[in-house]
């Protein structure tokens, strides 16, 4: 019976294997990939006047981030945030600035430059 | 990134889902498969894979029967349906006093080609999951189209109807959205599956599953067309009285050619990691129909008959273009059978009609009869499908393929050796008067002339899509030759005497391994690339979850197909608001093919400030742009009308300042 059933349960066995290995694989590159990448974006986007935003931080490890907040006058506002791992953080600009920018290093050591501005 | 819980997460997923399998999907089937051919003797492989085929067809038809009762598509309907199924077919099968058991015919005849077939398993597994390592993501735009149709079945727990909105201009050259079309596109069969291994597993239709799935039955149809190639072997092995080249040898070269060299390109695996679910399923069954046909002629098996009847109807419900090449394959072998058997072919109809009108086969085709009648017709001929594929080619692509061309996609060492074959059978009367060579010949020919001069035939597809069936037969024809070859030059050799003590053999059997494996190699080289979108997927997901929570009802989604780097198509599965849900800037090259086709979803990223961009704003209620901010962003910044209210790397959405709010 073990004979004429061997490569039955030779498959059966392996793509059980394979079934594992891949569900791995794929978890941990999303994992990977969740842990590389910021998102800035308005709170209440349907609302014209609320400025709040989030940046939502994705990343293991900590990190800083400079928010600049642009004024019609050209004034420019900045602020250094630390960020924990893992953290969202809700922001609500005094004036309604022109535009929101965030700068930060990205895990490859980019700068990466992302802006908000509502019209 | 390797934790104890991960691996404990996907070994119960991985559990889970083989245990819906096999009790959702094997058990059904090899239930049905004994209680229509209790005395035929299979394999233990045969049997699985023809137990797989038919609990799809279940499946299908279960879905089908329950889903136009109304009953809710859940749990627990189907969960009772299959608990009354199963109880069913045990009492039938009980009360027929057939044995829940089956004894197998050991599939090879010694232990050493069970360590070589083994062997060239753990390869094939090798190969193929090596590559799918690499692309096991959900960032295919075919499997994100589907898979909202599985979706969309577990969500709502009904049958899901094939519509899609369309932006139209109307004659007061006003743009809208059109009232719901159906769609031909897609089959219920191919659907179906998937949403069944949802409900039962809870899997996340983001997850393996999906994947899994289709690797299984790209799996399945390796060993399909390596059975059937032992069937081929057995019956003109038997009839040409080969000494040398056992049917084992064609098991085993076919597993060893399918699975291991050319096992990577499409239509294998990249058709997996592409999510081209239709076509899979026609590869998959195209063969085991052929395998039970040819058993079911050849040991003129009624019970066989009724299989492959029921085999056929599943394929009909699940992929059009795929029942379409078979009933071409069908018609070409019946054509072939009475060109080279000419009146010995009307002899053998008249015991294939008696085989036919057997209750076992009658009973059956009777009851599929009743089902299409009854209960559902599959989609495609409800629509136009069938019309659109039939008739003088209409695109310059649907005009044929040049030998140039098909030697590149199948190796022109492989193609010569399937000419060969096709015209060693047709020259020999031993293989041309064998139903097995008739078969290989039939299959191999129609699939040509439909590739490389389809006006012949007057079929209307893509001949890449073909192209992609032929090169079955092609590898099959081309092996055929090799071992027909082998089986000559066994024969020169004089007894008690070794193969290896003639230099000259040797030589030639090296030179055709080289010359068979390289391009296998080459095939499998091109397909193997590193691709890690992980970051993408991510970005593109998280921006779908954020407009989720901030889309109005009867506002648009508009998002960019070209330049958004992954899974763009998968958005519309976070909105189940219909296919085209976020609507979508296509491909350039569709709007320059194609100026009748509106252009609104192409002015209002590309060019949103131009007469006819404004138009389509005031037009539509068009609230948020999805586009990748590295290519699209200095046309909405320039502009008064739009806010960028969502930043990413690699993701942007822009709403849209006034919008028409008339849906």
């Amino acid at each position: 019976m073990l004979r004429t059933h061997s490569l039955l349960i030779t498959i059966l066995l392996l793509f059980v294997l394979s079934a594992v290995f891949l569900t791995i694989r794929h978890e941990s590159l999303l994992k990977e990939a969740d842990q590389t990448f910021v998102s800035l974006s308005y709170l209440h986007p349907e609302d014209p006047k609320d400025q709040s935003f989030v940046i939502s931080h994705r990343a293991e490890n900590s990190r800083t981030l400079e928010v600049s907040y642009h004024y019609q006058n050209q004034e420019v506002q900045k602020n250094t945030i630390p960020l924990a791992p893992h953290e969202e953080k809700v922001f609500t600009p005094e004036s309604a600035p022109l535009s929101i920018t965030v700068r930060y290093q990205d895990s490859e050591n980019q700068e990466q430059l992302l802006t908000l501005y509502k019209k | 990134m390797f934790s104890l819980a991960l691996l404990t997460n996907a070994f119960l997923a991985s559990i889970s889902l083989v245990l819906v399998l096999i009790f959702g999907i094997f058990l059904p089937g090899f239930l049905l498969k004994r209680s229509l051919a209790p005395r035929v003797s299979f394999t233990s492989l045969e049997s699985a894979l023809l137990s797989f085929a038919l609990g799809i067809g279940i499946i299908d038809a279960s879905l089908l029967f329950l889903g136009n009762l109304s009953l809710p598509l859940n749990a627990l309907t189907i969960g009772t349906w299959y608990f009354v199924l199963i109880i069913s077919l045990f009492v039938i099968l009980t009360l027929r006093k057939i044995p829940f058991t089956e004894t197998s015919v050991p599939l090879l005849a010694t232990k050493n080609e069970l360590c070589v077939a083994t062997l060239f398993i753990v390869l094939l597994f090798f190969v193929k999951v090596f590559y799918l390592s690499g692309t096991i993501l959900p960032t295919s735009t075919d499997l994100g189209h589907h898979l909202y149709w599985a979706k969309l079945t577990s969500d709502t727990q009904a049958l899901p109807v094939y519509e899609k909105q369309e932006i139209i201009q109307g004659e007061d050259g006003h743009y809208s959205v059109s009232q719901p079309e159906a769609i031909s596109d897609f089959i219920i069969g191919e659907h179906l599956p998937v949403s069944f291994l949802h409900i039962f597993t809870g899997a996340s239709y983001f997850g393996t599953f999906p994947i899994l799935f289709l690797f299984l039955l790209n799996l399945s149809s390796v060993f399909a067309l390596a059975l059937l190639f032992y069937a081929l072997g057995t019956v003109l092995s038997k009839e040409n009285k080969w000494q040398y080249v056992t049917p084992s040898s064609f098991f085993l070269l076919a597993l060893f050619v399918f699975g291991g060299l050319f096992s990577l390109a499409s239509p294998e695996m990249k058709f997996v990691s592409g999510g081209v679910i239709g076509n899979l399923f026609g590869n998959l069954y195209i063969p085991l129909i052929l395998l039970v046909l040819l058993r079911a002629l050849s040991e003129k098996s009624a019970s066989l008959l009724a299989l492959g009847f029921f085999l056929i109807a599943t394929l009909a419900y699940t992929h059009h273009l795929s029942t379409f090449i078979l009933l071409f394959v069908l018609l070409f072998t019946a054509l072939s059978l009475l060109i080279f058997w000419q009146k010995d072919f009307f002899q053998q109809c008249q015991t294939w009609f008696r085989m036919a009108l057997q209750p076992v086969s009658l009973a059956t085709l009777a009851s599929i009869l009743l089902f299409a009648l009854l209960i559902a017709l599959p989609t495609y001929i409800e629509t136009n499908a069938v019309q659109t594929a039939v008739g003088a080619p209409t695109k310059e692509t649907r005009t044929g393929l040049t030998i140039a061309q098909l030697s590149l996609s199948n190796s022109a060492f492989k193609f010569g050796l399937a000419i060969f074959g096709l015209l060693l059978i047709a020259s020999t009367s031993k293989l041309r008067k064998n139903i097995g060579g008739v078969l290989l010949f039939g299959y191999g020919i129609v699939l040509l002339i439909m590739t490389m001069t389809p006006q012949l035939l007057l079929v209307d597809i893509p001949s890449t899509r073909i192209a992609h069936y032929l090169s079955f037969p092609l590898t099959l024809l081309a092996l055929f030759s090799v071992l027909a070859l082998l089986e000559k030059l066994g024969e020169q050799i004089p007894k008690n005497s070794s193969v290896f003590k003639n230099p000259l053999l040797v030589a030639g059997g090296i030179i055709i391994w080289l010359a068979l494996i390289a391009p296998g190699l080459e095939d499998n080289g091109k397909t193997l690339t590193v691709n890690r979108q992980g970051l993408y997927v991510q970005e593109t997901f998280a921006a779908a979850e954020y407009l989720k929570e901030h889309v109005a009802p009867g506002e648009l989604i508009l998002k960019d197909h070209n330049f958004i780097q992954a899974s763009d198509t998968w958005m519309k599965l976070f909105f189940s608001q219909g296919y085209n849900y976020p609507f979508s800037r296509s491909f350039f090259k569709r709007y320059e093919d194609n100026p009748d086709r509106e252009h609104c979803t192409l002015a209002m990223i590309a060019t949103p400030n131009t007469a006819l961009g404004k138009q389509c704003y005031q037009d539509l209620p068009v609230r948020f742009l999805v586009v990748n901010p590295r290519f699209d962003q200095a046309q909405f910044t320039k502009s008064s009308e739009f806010s960028l209210i969502y930043s990413s790397p690699n993701i942007a959405i822009f709403s849209v300042k006034s919008i028409n709010q008339a849906p």
